[in-house]
């Protein structure tokens, strides 16, 4: 990690096993990590105090991801780095249109991951730490 | 096309993904299941969701040092099982097919 503050990350996803593992590594790597495994309590934690990243599955029941990532933009009024984690292919469009700043379809290599938090841990370090408005033009996706 | 055969891994962790490879590989071909496009939906999600945590968990044991055999033999199952879930998703929107509207 190349950041003098941990990144905090908010990471949710209704399929325990893979939240709570990717969890483990991130925890392992030194980022400062909350789980949780519904839209509704990630909700409750960002406005609680607003992550630096939101890596979300998307296909959530009640509220999915993309649904999850306007409503917390809403809320809050800020916008953190969107990381999109999902099973489904279908929804890489989707997840640009609604702001994710990377798609990783399932099973993500948690290097790739990693390398784009470190990416956004440099951002935040330069001196204009603003995030830039065209973010589609950054949208990155993998596999 | 389905999976080519594995040799029979020997560490418990790289046996146990082995068992639940050949389990899955044992399915009938997907193309003789009558199934709904939703439930080839679901079921290919269903296995992006486990394959997501068996790839972290395969990071886990990297970094705690596991063998390379091991690892190895784990990497290749997540290969075929992502090879039969992108197959799955190939079935559900195939020419004749009507995409699911997500």
């Amino acid at each position: 990690m190349t950041t003098a503050r941990p990144l905090s990350i908010l990471l949710v996803d209704d399929h325990r096993d893979g939240a709570d593992t990717l969890d483990m590594l991130l925890r392992l790597r030194g980022y400062e990590t909350r789980v949780v495994y519904t839209p509704s309590a990630a909700l409750a934690a960002a406005v609680e105090k607003m992550p630096d990243v939101l890596i979300s599955d998307i296909g959530m029941p009640q509220l999915d991801g993309c649904e999850l990532a306007q409503r917390i933009a809403r809320l809050t009024g800020a916008t953190p780095l969107m990381i999109a984690v999902t099973g489904y292919s279908q929804f890489r469009e989707r997840c640009r249109l609604a702001g994710f700043d990377h798609f990783f379809l399932k099973p993500a290599d948690p290097a790739e991951i990693v390398a784009a938090l470190e990416a956004h841990a440099e951002k935040l370090e330069s001196p204009e730490a603003e995030r830039p408005q065209a973010r589609s033009a950054e949208f990155a996706s993998a596999h | 096309m389905l999976p080519s055969r594995l040799a029979t891994p020997t560490s418990p962790p790289a046996q146990v993904a082995y068992y639940f490879s050949r389990r899955l590989c044992h399915v009938p071909p997907v193309r003789m299941i009558r199934m709904s496009q939703r439930t080839l939906a679901s079921l290919a999600h269903q296995l992006r969701n486990a394959l997501a945590a068996m790839a972290n968990n395969l990071e886990l044991i990297r970094l705690n040092g596991a063998s390379e055999e091991s690892i190895k033999a784990i990497e290749k199952s997540i290969l075929e099982l992502r090879e039969l879930a992108e197959e799955i998703e190939r079935e559900n929107t195939s020419p004749g097919r009507v995409p699911l509207p997500f």
